[in-house]
């Protein structure tokens, strides 16, 4: 995959879902530029231009962040936390895309500086249009920091 | 010669009746005996001991005329006082009683042999009645001795009162020592509870998060074949997968109702003042969408306002009226009337709608969790809706009932108490 210009890094350990989370990006055509991280590790080394992804040298980061929150190795929230401790990085709006409803995960995403929180739906078309409608609303209609 | 004589028997005479005067002024009785016990002289006080004129107690027998006792007993003649004195040839002193009709005395008597010529022995009794220090001595001796069984009581109650002391301070460490225990006990099971409960959080947990995954890529992928392969997809086909996604669907419902279910027993309660019109009338705009092709009336009368949990009370509000749109589905007007009033210390809201109602020998039913009164093919839902009702009830401290007929609507009262009144 394309690791130079990406738009979205969709940080998702279950296949499925990202898959179909793709294919609701595609849908409203912004599928192209997307990153997909396995974990929370590997997330953070494509962030931060370290270990596998010390070659993205200097390119831009993503414009938005998908995060769920269970993930292999670097939990979801210690992700959110990293990227929001960065000067470099904090800009970046980050969207919490998780089955969870807990309180005491919503609570703790926000604190950290989450920019929105999104609880995965099972129903496909309501799960689509979440997915179609937060990649417009911060890719297109939210006016970035420069 | 006869003159110096009258002159001294006149002065003897006269010495005589002073002593006589003076022995009769003493209280002692002085009895003077020869040593056959006849009475050869006594003092004024002795007449009165005897109880008879001096005449005749001159020349009497001392045993007889003061019969004496010890103990209750006769005194012997050879034992009485003046043969004692005779006998041993030496003064003895000693107590005895003396029975004079029914009235008793009690004599100490001391008897001393004398000799006023040789071998002409008499005995000196002098006589001195005790009874009232005796009887003084023995109110003494008995006050003495009953203080001292009072001491002894006293002690005894003293001892018990230790002893009763002791064993209080036993039954004290013992209360102690199990309270300690229950202590104990009650913060190991506290602990328990908390792993326990610790671990049936994580158990929903795992469930919202390991079952909702599959279940989405399920509706998912449902989805995508319908959407991208129908073309070469008979009807047939094309139902199944309908049946699947919807059932994916309703599998992700159950889920969600089951944490709820589960959540509401233990989540931490925010008592606020809450207000029950707004909740009402954005519960039925949450409700509408799903009946958007019919016509409700709600009729919302005033409500007083609520003292408990927002977030649950919305949710109790939102089961119910969405209860009630459903069962009113067949009704070409459905109409739900909402209402409440208050009253000494609590505040009582209902729900009524004109549906299809329920027959009263399956109220017991209502509230239970997974209990139908209706297939799930005329009524959709997960069968846990009132039965989440009825836990935010008793969260509350409230109290909940339903009242139906077939074909005639059901109305749904619930109660809960005022500030301060729980």
């Amino acid at each position: 995959m394309e690791t130079g210009l990406v738009d979205i890094l969709l940080v998702e350990d279950n296949q499925n879902d990202a898959e179909l989370t793709l294919r609701a990006l595609k849908k409203v055509n912004l599928g192209e530029r997307v990153f997909v991280a396995r974990d929370g590790a590997e997330a953070l080394e494509f962030l931060f231009a370290s270990g596998a992804y010390s070659d993205r040298g200097a390119v831009a980061g993503p414009r938005l962040v998908l995060l769920d929150l269970k993930l292999p190795k670097v939990d979801g929230l210690e992700v959110l936390r990293r990227i929001k401790g960065n000067e470099a990085t904090r800009i970046i709006p980050v969207v919490i895309l998780t089955s969870s409803k807990e309180q005491r995960d919503i609570s703790e995403a926000y604190r950290l500086g989450a920019n929105s929180y999104i609880a995965k739906e099972v129903d496909f078309n309501k799960f689509s249009r979440a997915i179609a409608e937060l990649g417009l609303y911060w890719l297109f209609l939210n006016q970035p920091a420069r | 010669m006869g003159e110096r004589l009258e002159q001294a028997t006149h002065e003897l005479r006269s010495a005589m009746g002073k002593m006589d005067l003076a022995l009769g002024a003493i209280e002692e009785s002085i009895i003077w005996v020869d040593s056959a016990g006849r009475i050869q002289w006594c003092n004024g006080p002795s007449d009165r001991l005897i109880g008879k004129p001096h005449t005749q107690v001159l020349g009497g027998e001392i045993s007889r005329l003061l019969p004496l006792a010890q103990n209750g007993r006769a005194v012997a003649q050879e034992l009485h006082p003046f043969n004692r004195a005779l006998k041993n040839s030496a003064p003895a002193t000693d107590t005895y009683e003396l029975q004079q009709g029914d009235r008793s005395r009690l004599l100490e008597i001391s008897a001393t042999p004398v000799e006023l010529e040789k071998g002409q022995r008499s005995v000196v009794l002098v006589t001195r009645d005790v009874t009232k220090r005796k009887q003084s001595e023995e109110v003494l001796k008995r006050q003495a001795e009953e203080l001292k069984n009072e001491r002894v009581t006293a002690l005894s109650l003293a001892e018990d009162a230790q002893e009763a002391q002791k064993r209080a301070l036993k039954a004290e460490e013992e209360v102690k020592r199990l309270n300690e225990s229950l202590e104990r006990r009650v913060s190991e099971r506290t602990t328990q509870l908390e792993a326990v409960n610790r671990e049936l959080e994580a158990f929903s947990y795992s469930i919202s998060h390991d079952l909702e995954a599959p279940l989405r890529a399920i509706n998912g992928f449902s989805n995508v074949l319908l959407e991208d392969h129908s073309s070469w997809m008979n009807e047939e086909g094309q139902r199944y997968l309908r049946l699947i996604r919807e059932n994916s669907r309703k599998m992700s419902e159950l889920i969600n109702d089951i944490l709820l279910f589960n959540q509401l027993g233990s989540q931490p309660m925010e008592l606020t003042q809450v207000e029950m019109s707004g909740l009402v009338k954005e519960a039925l705009e949450e409700v509408r969408p799903k009946a958007s092709n019919r016509r409700i009336q709600l009729n919302a009368k005033d409500l007083p306002p609520a003292w408990g949990d927002r977030g649950m009370i919305r949710r109790l509000l939102l089961e119910l009226i969405s209860n009630a749109v459903k069962f009113t589905k067949e009704k070409e007007t459905a109409v739900i009337e909402v209402g409440g009033r208050s009253e000494a210390g609590r505040c009582l809201y209902y729900v009524k709608d004109n549906g299809v109602g329920f027959d009263m020998q399956y109220v017991q039913k209502l509230f239970k969790a997974f209990q139908r009164l209706h297939s799930e093919e005329v009524f959709e839902g997960t069968g846990i809706g009132l039965a989440i009702v009825r836990r935010i009830v008793n969260r509350h401290a409230g109290e909940i009932r339903a009242e139906g007929k077939v074909g005639e609507g059901a109305t749904f009262s619930f109660a809960f108490p005022q500030r301060g009144a729980r």
